[in-house]
């Protein structure tokens, strides 16, 4: 196309220039902002550090009077201890983590892994499980037991999706202590609803 | 080449008509090429990768290596402008025959403008409030930032913000206003993260280089990224803290770990985290109370409402206002619509858009109207009177 292209190649060292000014996104920046009036209830329920707080985050539980609450952690929002009549003692623990965490049948059969059970398959996890709508809220609910260190372990366990995350209600010690403290976990469970 | 024939072959080349057409050639290509790309990047991936860039990249096959491929919406989209403009400066003279030509493409010069100044200008956020909450900033819908929050202060929080794209070409940061050196080991654009089993073999999800905070105890799975337009991905990375008198920790970072990590380092007290990009502003809106209301005897919605109180840092603003469907709050040049809602858990998102540009494409599209109906109308004319003078 003759007279179409300028005649110096000189004028397409604007190209890149102009192509270069394009370039660039967002830079570092710093900034000073007045600390958050209110903190949100995630953020509340990881800093607590008494471990008597009855809230944690997006929800409310009672907990059974008999149900020692022990220190919190980052990951945990709720920590109780179980003690059974013949000193043995049970942990029971509350996590909430974002998103599907792995998804269930991913979940329930890490929790077998502790207990030295095999994997359910998925047939076998809907087989397993059972529902439960407390409110507005949708809990799985599974409980097995399996010889760990030559010791009967049970878990009682309850999954939960709200708000975006995957909560963990897990009950887990000797057989006979998980299963006396059976009720005190499903009242418990029956107690949860989401932090009005 | 004197400086006068540069400028002459210059001006020839701009006002050349054949550039017109090769221009809007080309345009047409790279729209129905976008038009196509769209299918798996959709709309926000192709507007970045096809027509707010100036050149189309792509990669060469099984590398990272970028290749220019064709010429992107704003290298094409600007010479058309400059074509534009220039002829009309040096070919054109004004005769009210040709008005309306001029007029439309003033009229199309406007739309062109009005493009960049929306692609350069441009904000939209997302504002979620729990109710009674108040919050003074917005979030991006997609860009993320590392953020480093020296906390000591018991009334101010000073912060240094990094954006994802720094972690992603795995930039190193050294800032002032840190005593430390921010590295990134690992990022990931979209990933998830589930609980770490001690006992579960790792042949699955990423190497965990953190030492310090949650990172320990989460397994990272890279996700494949996405662009719909209703997700958004969840970026993860292993950022390490470099002191100069050595490493300090390397944390997980990542939009879904929302609670807190914290460190002391000389005395003082940070905080890490990679969250949605943020964009403060010097007023608050507090979230008075939500509405969603349905038919009688269904679930059909008939309105959502938002009732907010917007306050001003300076105390010059004070007052209340109702955000419902096509009643958004407009406020020092942004708007905010009704969004989302969930009216069971307590809160409402509101959607922040800042379009300085806005009423640019209305007045284009009524230049360009006028323009075409005066040369339309003008031709009607002259030949309903030269009929006439036939006729008769």
């Amino acid at each position: 196309m003759p007279g179409f292209l300028p005649r110096s190649p000189r004028l397409l060292a604007l190209a890149p220039a102009l192509w270069l000014a394009g370039c660039g996104g967002p830079d570092v920046i710093a900034y000073r902002v007045p600390k958050e009036p209110e903190i949100p209830p995630e953020l509340a329920s990881a800093a607590a550090s008494t471990p008597e707080a009855p809230a944690a985050g997006a929800l409310v539980w009672q907990s059974p009077a008999a149900w020692e609450a022990k220190a919190l952690t980052a990951m945990r929002r709720g920590s109780y201890a179980i003690r059974g009549p013949d000193g043995g003692e049970a942990d029971f623990s509350i996590i909430a983590f974002p998103g599907a965490a792995g998804g269930l049948l991913e979940n329930i059969n890490r929790w077998r892994q502790q207990v030295s059970l095999p994997p359910f398959s998925p047939a076998q996890l809907n087989e397993h499980i059972r529902h439960l709508d407390v409110g507005p809220l949708h809990f799985d609910l599974v409980d097995f037991a399996g010889p760990l260190d030559g010791e009967l372990t049970r878990i009682t366990g309850a999954v939960l999706s709200h708000r975006g995350e995957s909560w963990f209600f897990k009950l887990m010690g000797p057989d006979e202590v998980v299963r006396a403290a059976h009720a005190d976990f499903m009242g418990l469970i029956h107690s949860t609803r989401p932090r009005s | 080449m004197t400086f006068a024939e540069i400028r002459r072959a210059f001006i020839r080349f701009f006002i050349s008509l054949r550039v017109t057409i090769v221009l809007l050639a080309l345009s047409i290509v790279l729209v129905f090429w976008g038009t196509l790309a769209q299918v798996h990047l959709g709309i926000w991936g192709v507007q970045d990768k096809f027509f707010r860039s100036f050149v189309v990249l792509g990669t060469i096959p099984k590398t990272d290596i970028p290749v220019p491929l064709f010429p992107g919406g704003y290298f094409l989209g600007g010479l058309l402008l400059i074509n534009l403009v220039a002829s009309h400066l040096y070919r054109f003279r004004f005769t009210w025959d040709k008005a309306g030509i001029q007029l439309t493409h003033f009229g199309l010069i406007l739309l062109l403008v009005g493009e960049l100044v929306t692609s350069l200008f441009q904000e939209e956020y997302q504002l979620r409030l729990d109710e009674n909450q108040a919050r003074n900033y917005a979030e991006s819908f997609r860009q993320n930032e590392l953020v480093i929050i020296d906390t000591t202060d018991p009334e101010w929080d000073d912060v240094v913000a990094i954006p994802e794209p720094f972690l992603a070409r795995r930039r190193d940061v050294q800032h002032p206003a840190l005593p430390f050196r921010v590295v990134t080991r690992y990022h990931l654009p979209n990933a998830n993260l589930g609980l770490q089993d001690p006992a579960a073999p790792r042949d699955f999800g990423v190497p965990n280089y953190a030492n310090r905070g949650l990172g320990p105890q989460v397994l990272v799975t890279p996700l494949r990224v996405t662009h719909k337009e209703n997700e958004r991905n969840l970026p993860a990375a292993y950022v390490e803290l470099h002191a100069p008198e050595g490493p300090i920790g390397t944390w997980l970072v990542s939009p879904m770990l929302v609670q807190p990590q914290t460190f002391e380092y000389r005395g003082r007290s940070y905080r890490l985290a990679l969250r949605f990009s943020r964009e403060y502003k010097p007023f608050s809106l507090t979230l008075k109370e939500l509405r969603h209301d349905i038919y009688p005897g269904s679930n059909i919605p008939k309105n959502f409402s938002s009732l907010v109180r917007l306050q001003s840092a300076d105390g010059r603003d004070d007052f209340e206002a109702l955000i419902f469907m096509n009643n958004p709050l407009r406020h020092r040049g942004l708007t905010y619509y009704q969004y989302q809602m969930d009216s069971v858990s307590g809160f409402s998102v509101l959607q922040v858009v800042r379009n300085p540009g806005w009423t640019i494409p209305y007045i284009a599209c009524v230049l360009m109207s006028l323009g075409l109906t005066w040369q339309f109308g003008r031709h009607l004319l002259g030949f309903i009177a030269r009929r006439r003078t036939t006729v008769a």
